[in-house]
């Protein structure tokens, strides 16, 4: 009797250790960075006049550059729905696309009707759809087509999209005293340029204000004084250029609120962060040091501003409350750090920095103080954030030629922007969309 | 569970056994209400008037008494017919013989009387001799009932001791078979339970050796499984296309397959990732299937029980 | 010497570089400033821009050639990301300053420029102060401030476009224009 008493109080601790097995656990740790397979189906057209924009391929090429996508070719859909009850999820789960999109264009009075649908293939769910009417021209179409795939990256990622978004850049051509300078806006791929300046003179540091309307920019007058700062309104047909101030200044950096500026002013033979109300241009100097401060950069919430400085000798980046104050070195990894901005949530710096002998883009973050390479080291220049933080574009040489790149945030996934004939420079990237 | 069942028979094999005894003793009593049965006592016989004689008298007696009533029956016959011829005459004669027999009768009477009281005497005498007799018949009766009795009782004596005595033997003997009884009865108690015993050993090891079979076969299941992990980790990595989707984030993800590895069923598990990283996740298992599985059929039954779990989190 | 030689040298051909494209600048001078075409739309309109924005030459005046006068030597070189004056750039601030001292009616524009190599804004504030150098000196040698215009055009003029040492050297420099 009591051995059985003995044996089964055995059995109940020692047998669920020896034969029990919990829900089998498998870590998955990384993936492919394809990036979505998302298959958009050539939209149906129906009329006489087709657009003269592919709104499909534009689509495509966007869901791609954003380096989340692997926009899957047209050539192997088994077949190519346009409405909603000719979709049969089946077929697309057997090219393992994990969203599709059908749309359609249909010609009327003066222009189209565009429509779009966006499909969750395995859940076999509509994610999204719209119907838009737009003019006939190629800009608009093309618009169109940017704010489609808006929509669509937004529902799948989860964060807004960029690419009916304006850039900000300048190009130059000729060479030597030929040279002539354009600062343009275009749309987020570079297409459908307008020129806002052609001059002679260098043309440097766009920037957007927060409303998306206005650029301030530096360029170099024909009195010899050197660099300045202008701000224009692209959305006033009469509205003329004004000069921010009659000394010199460069540097633009609009605070979130866009009711001031921080700018770089060359007084006294030093070169110091001011701020400038931009309705009274009463200006308040930020810093004070003897050394080189320049490039400005508000944070997100106007708290606080980064710049370069080389006053511990060679340039790094700081950080100082916008009341003012101590500055405060943030970089302490690389030979050198410049030209900062914030990413749209305040988390990250991304910068220009060199470790060796060459610059790269590094990405450097607000908390843990850690510096991220992004790119190989070659000529890079004037970083910036996508609005949605999700890309950053800049500009490097290829081939000997000035060349603007967007890359990931990650650094996975790098496109080269349609270049000009000449070079390509100093992008800015509104983030207010049309 | 035999010995359960043994163990509450007794209590009830004794009620049974009561109640049977119950319900004879019942019965017996029935039945011997149901007849009137012959009480024999040994009554006291009804006093005879009796008259000691002795056998040669009473031969005599009988035979006189023979010839009398022969005789009387001739007389009678005689007097019959003399009456009848007499009965003319008696009338005559009647009167007088009336009173002649008035006389007569009173003779008669007399004689009667006398004879009566002779009679009487003798019946008396009679009546005392045959009391004697009686009595002495009555002794001898006695003594011989006595004697009977002593007899009657010396046999029942021995008759009683002989019973006894068979009753002793018949107990003995009960006795003994109740021992014999017993003691088979233990016997066959003890080889029944050795026989359960061993019954029930067995049952528990075989009990033993299929728990063991089936734990060996659930260890082998899951040595199968786990043997085919990698596999599956590079299938589900393979098809985690948007993996930037869950960036810093940890999604976890509860699988159901069938035997030919096909998913079955997906399931989030707790509140981990966004949107966009959840439906990542879920579409690089949906893209996988089906998934390397161990494709023997025993083994299924044990992998269905639990569901695969993948923990997505990309640093 | 032979460093002063070969700057020489290289001054005298770029003086006749520039001389020969000065003519054809001049035919290139006109060209205007355009506007963009405005939009039926309510996008994008509007963008103009003004007048003093013209093309303009970038030319020399005074060509004095004389190998062995500092006054000669237009130009000073830095080393990378400094704006301190070698001996030998001081040395010649040093003659330029006695000669305007000397001639109070002169004026002199200083050009600050940087080599390509990091940032525009940067270099933009490092060529303004390699000009403030040589404009210190001027000053501490008596020059009248009113005589002396300090400029920066950062890494936007360079005379040399190659992507080496050889070309950075060469454009990390203060110009003094009389």
């Amino acid at each position: 009797m009591t051995k059985m008493f003995i044996a089964g109080v055995l059995a109940l601790v020692v047998g669920p250790l020896c034969v029990s097995v919990q829900a089998l656990t498998i870590e998955i740790t990384e993936g492919q960075e394809t990036g979505m397979p998302i298959a958009v189906v050539p939209f149906q057209f129906q009329g006489q006049q087709r657009p003269s924009e592919d709104i499909r391929q534009i689509v495509s090429a966007n869901l791609y550059r954003s380096g989340r996508f692997l926009s899957l070719a047209p050539d192997n859909f088994l077949r190519h729905p346009t409405s909603h009850d000719q979709v049969r999820f089946r077929d697309w789960r057997l090219i393992k696309a994990e969203a599709l999109v059908i749309g359609r264009v249909k010609q009327v009075n003066d222009g189209y009707e565009v429509s779009f649908r966006l499909y969750d293939v395995y859940k076999q769910k509509q994610l999204a759809g719209y119907i838009f009417t737009v003019g006939s021209g190629s800009r608009e179409i093309r618009q169109i087509a940017h704010r489609i795939s808006d929509y669509i990256y937004e529902a799948l990622t989860g964060v807004p999209g960029v690419f009916d978004t304006q850039i900000a850049y300048v190009t130059t051509e000729g060479s030597g005293n030929n040279k002539l300078y354009q600062l343009k806006v275009a749309q987020s791929d570079g297409h459908h340029d307008q020129t806002v300046l052609e001059t002679s003179y260098p043309v440097l540091s766009p920037a957007w204000a927060p409303d998306g309307k206005h650029l301030a920019y530096v360029s170099f007058g024909d009195d010899k004084r050197g660099a300045t700062i202008w701000l224009q309104n692209l959305y006033c047909q009469n509205c003329k250029r004004e000069k921010l101030l009659e000394e010199r200044v460069s540097s633009p950096a609009w605070s979130p609120d866009g009711r001031r500026l921080a700018v770089t002013l060359y007084r006294n033979g030093n070169s110091d962060i001011y701020i400038i109300e931009i309705s009274t241009r009463r200006l308040r100097r930020l810093t004070k040091h003897p050394g080189i401060d320049t490039e400005a950069s508000w944070s997100p919430n106007g708290r606080h501003l980064v710049f370069t400085s080389n006053r511990s000798g060679r340039p790094q980046i700081y950080r100082i409350s916008a009341a003012g104050g101590r500055a405060e070195r943030l970089t302490k990894v690389g030979r050198e750090n410049l030209n900062a901005s914030y990413s749209p949530d305040g988390k990250q710096l991304v910068m220009v920095t060199k470790q060796g002998n060459k610059y790269q883009i590094g990405v450097f973050y607000v908390d843990s103080r850690e510096l991220e390479i992004l790119t190989d080291p070659s000529a890079v220049e004037s970083p910036t954030f996508s609005p949605n933080g999700a890309m950053i574009m800049f500009a490097t040489q290829k081939g000997g030629k000035g060349v603007l790149v967007a890359v990931s945030a990650d650094g996975e996934r790098q496109n080269i922007l349609r270049v000009h004939q000449g070079e390509v420079r100093e992008p800015a990237w509104s983030s207010r969309k049309q | 569970m035999n010995r359960a069942v043994r163990k509450f028979s007794r209590p009830v094999r004794a009620v049974i056994l009561a109640v049977l005894v119950h319900v004879a003793f019942g019965l017996l009593l029935g039945l011997s209400l149901s007849f009137k049965p012959q009480v024999i006592k040994p009554g006291i016989a009804k006093p005879v008037k009796a008259i000691v004689i002795d056998r040669s008298t009473l031969a005599q007696e009988e035979t006189s008494k023979k010839e009398d009533e022969k005789k009387r029956k001739a007389d009678a016959e005689k007097k019959r017919k003399k009456e009848a011829k007499k009965k003319r005459k008696a009338e005559a004669e009647k009167k007088r013989k009336k009173e002649a027999e008035k006389k007569r009768k009173k003779e008669a009477e007399k004689k009667r009387k006398a004879e009566a009281e002779k009679k009487r005497k003798k019946e008396a005498e009679k009546k005392r001799k045959a009391e004697a007799e009686k009595k002495r018949k009555k002794e001898a009766e006695k003594k011989r009932k006595a004697e009977a009795e002593k007899k009657r009782k010396k046999e029942a004596e021995k008759k009683r001791k002989a019973e006894a005595e068979k009753k002793r033997k018949k107990e003995a003997e009960k006795k003994r078979k109740a021992e014999a009884e017993k003691k088979r009865k233990k016997e066959a108690e003890k080889k029944r339970k050795a026989e359960a015993e061993k019954k029930r050993k067995a049952e528990v090891e075989k009990k033993r050796k299929a728990k063991e079979a089936r734990d060996q076969e659930k260890q082998d299941a899951y040595s199968a499984l786990n043997s085919l992990v990698g596999a599956i980790t590079g299938k589900i990595e393979e098809n985690w296309s948007d993996d930037r989707a869950c960036s810093g984030q940890e999604v976890i993800i509860s699988v159901k397959v069938n035997i030919s590895g096909e998913v079955t069923g997906v399931k989030l598990i707790g509140e981990g990732g966004d949107a966009a990283c959840r439906r990542s996740a879920e579409n690089a298992v949906y893209k996988a299937s089906p998934l390397p599985f161990p494709d023997n059929p025993r083994f299924f039954k044990w992998l269905d029980q639990e569901d695969i779990q993948f923990k997505f989190n990309k640093k | 010497m032979q460093r002063i030689f070969h700057f020489t040298l290289v001054l005298l051909l770029s003086v006749v570089l520039v001389g020969c494209a000065a003519n054809k600048k001049k035919a290139a001078a006109d060209v205007e400033d355009s506007s963009v075409n405005v939009q039926s739309d309510s996008t994008l309109q509007g963008l103009s821009s003004d007048d003093s924005d013209s093309g303009q030459t970038l030319t020399t005046t005074d060509n004095t050639l004389d190998l062995d006068d500092p006054l000669g030597t237009r130009v000073i070189y830095f080393e990378f990301d400094s704006n301190a004056l070698t001996p030998e750039a001081q040395r010649i601030v040093e003659a330029h300053a006695e000669y305007l001292a000397r001639n109070p009616g002169m004026a002199v524009v200083l050009e600050g420029h940087g080599d390509e190599r990091g940032t525009r804004e940067y270099n933009l504030a490092l060529g303004e102060r390699r000009a403030n150098a040589v404009a210190d000196l001027f000053q501490m040698m008596g020059v009248m401030s009113d005589a002396v215009r300090s400029i920066s055009y950062g890494e936007e003029r360079p005379v040399a476009m190659e992507h080496d040492e050889s070309a950075w050297s060469l454009n990390r420099r203060v110009e003094i224009l009389y």
